[in-house]
């Protein structure tokens, strides 16, 4: 002992040294030591699971289904008797949504109109025609800075491609000729929309997946589930509760996605139900050239990604088509815009800036809460 | 051995300060029986691996598509789409989080045991 201790000392070393040196030694082998007494219990006292051995306790009645439609991921908890029935048949809505509005599937309302875009006014159902009226409005009210015309721009940029390269000046100045509302003419009589010239077209991207999920919902609410929740891409919408401990019902939780982390991180959880949750950001789908990162959200009077102070914002409305639309319109306004809109009767925000500071309407106090540690903190 | 111990009271403390750390750790650090990495190719869940089973492994149906269990966490690794999108989620280990690849339609989700405090679903 005496000689290790020689090992540790230096001639120059004091008694006393020796002494606080010999006890750090002891203190950190007891450390170590100990760590790996704890260590070797709890390896021991864990199961050992084999092939094939995997059981998952389900909660009682919530079911999960899983689905790739217009472009992105699906995620549905459903908690009802006939929860996976339920789950199959909202996924074979969505695919009926997506053939009849996705601008990329022939025969769709929006592929028919561009069709004969410059040919002549094309007639739809009255149902249609109310949510392309609907959508028409909205851009009208944002003064086109949202626009359903959009569409030869989303196609130049091509963000979602993985291929993407930012286009020259004189392709985004030749697309935005063909972007505006007034190369749209509707008919409330005959419930018909035509396109003044060819080139000009209608897509609904920044819209169909607010409606999709509010779809859901009402699907959800006249199956009589006693709750469901669903996620396509920015878009949720959730409907009662779910089945708990002891058979106790509680609220679906909603993570924030981090706008600076994974798409597994979250700053805060939103506890609602019957509504549709719409965020729009940046960090959904960009890519990068030079160093410069170029987002999917295109501004309609620039022709370029949108330049907002926001990082992220998330719409809260009974209305999934209006949330959708408003979380892409207030992202492109950024925090002047959103502090106009911050109290409305028909919607709520959580909106996130540049420096951390998340924004909430007032309705939200009390079912909105900051998870701990994630570096935000609520606006005063 | 009075002196001894009043020299010596907080040593114990410590050393169970440092098995109660240690604990939750090795807790964090390593897969609950149940805990699962759930793969879904098109909406079809087509593997489940627990989570305490490390290795790299790929799908029957797409044998390109490779994933990793480590540590009790899970991740996408080797993926050869454009975007890398999947790959670049890490490993996840916590229940409900996922890591999607939209070019080949798959996603993996992690499914642990029990009740979780983790939020049902994340925004996108």
């Amino acid at each position: 002992m005496k000689e290790n201790n020689v090992l540790f000392s230096s001639s120059k070393t004091s008694p006393d040294l020796e002494g606080i040196t010999i006890r750090a030694l002891r203190i950190v082998v007891s450390l170590l030591a100990a760590a790996a007494a704890v260590s070797l219990c709890y390896m021991m006292v864990q199961k050992k699971l084999e092939p094939g051995d995997v059981s998952i306790p389900e909660p009682e009645i919530l079911y999960t289904g899983e689905d790739f439609v217009m472009d992105t991921f699906v995620t549905q908890k459903v908690s009802a008797e006939n929860g996976e029935e339920l789950i199959h048949s909202v996924n074979e809505l969505l695919h009926e949504i997506e053939a009849e509005w996705s601008a990329y599937r022939d025969g769709s309302v929006p592929a028919k109109i561009n069709a004969r875009a410059g040919v002549s006014p094309v007639e739809i159902t009255a149902e249609q025609y109310e949510i392309i009226r609907d959508v028409y409005d909205f851009s009208v009210y944002t003064e086109g800075r949202f626009d359903l015309t959009v569409s030869p721009l989303v196609k130049l940029w091509n963000i979602t491609s993985g291929e993407a390269k930012v286009p020259s000046a004189d392709k985004i100045s030749h697309a935005l000729s063909y972007v505006g509302l007034e190369n749209i003419t509707l008919d409330d009589e005959a419930k018909s929309v035509y396109l003044d010239r060819p080139g000009v077209e209608l897509d609904f991207g920044g819209s169909l997946k607010g409606y999709a999920v509010e779809q859901a919902l009402e699907f959800y609410q006249q199956s009589g589930a006693e709750g469901a929740m669903i996620s396509i891409g920015g878009s949720v919408a959730v409907t009662g509760k779910k089945p708990g401990e002891d058979g106790e019902k509680t609220d679906f939780r909603i993570g924030l996605r981090d706008p600076l982390g994974s798409a597994s991180d979250y700053y805060g959880v939103l506890t609602t139900a019957d509504k549709v949750i719409c965020s729009s950001g940046a960090y959904e789908r960009y890519f990068e050239e030079d160093g410069v990162v170029y987002h999917h959200i295109l501004d309609p009077m620039t022709g370029y990604p949108a330049e907002s102070d926001l990082l992220s914002i998330t719409v809260i409305s009974e209305d999934g088509l209006l949330c959708d639309c408003l979380s892409t319109w207030l992202y492109m306004g950024g925090l002047s815009l959103v502090k106009d809109h911050l109290n409305e009767s028909d919607y709520s925000i959580i909106a996130v800036d540049g420096t951390k500071k998340v924004w909430l309407s007032d309705d939200l106090t009390g079912v909105f809460t900051l998870r701990d540690g994630s570096g935000y903190q609520l606006a005063e | 051995m009075k002196d001894f111990l009043k020299k010596h009271w907080w040593e114990p403390l410590l050393l169970l300060a440092a098995a109660v750390l240690c604990f939750l750790w090795m807790r964090g650090s390593f897969a609950r029986p149940g805990d699962i990495a759930r793969i879904t190719l098109s909406g079809s869940v087509v593997m489940e691996v627990p989570l305490d089973k490390s290795g790299v492994y790929s799908l029957k149906e797409d044998p390109s598509i490779r994933f990793e269990i480590k540590n009790g966490a899970a991740a996408f690794v080797d993926a050869d789409c454009p975007d890398k999108i999947c790959e670049n989620e890490g490993f996840l280990s916590k229940d409900g989080q996922t890591a999607v690849c939209l070019p080949r339609r798959v996603s993996l989700t992690i499914v642990t045991a029990g009740e979780s405090d983790e939020p049902d679903m994340i925004t996108r």
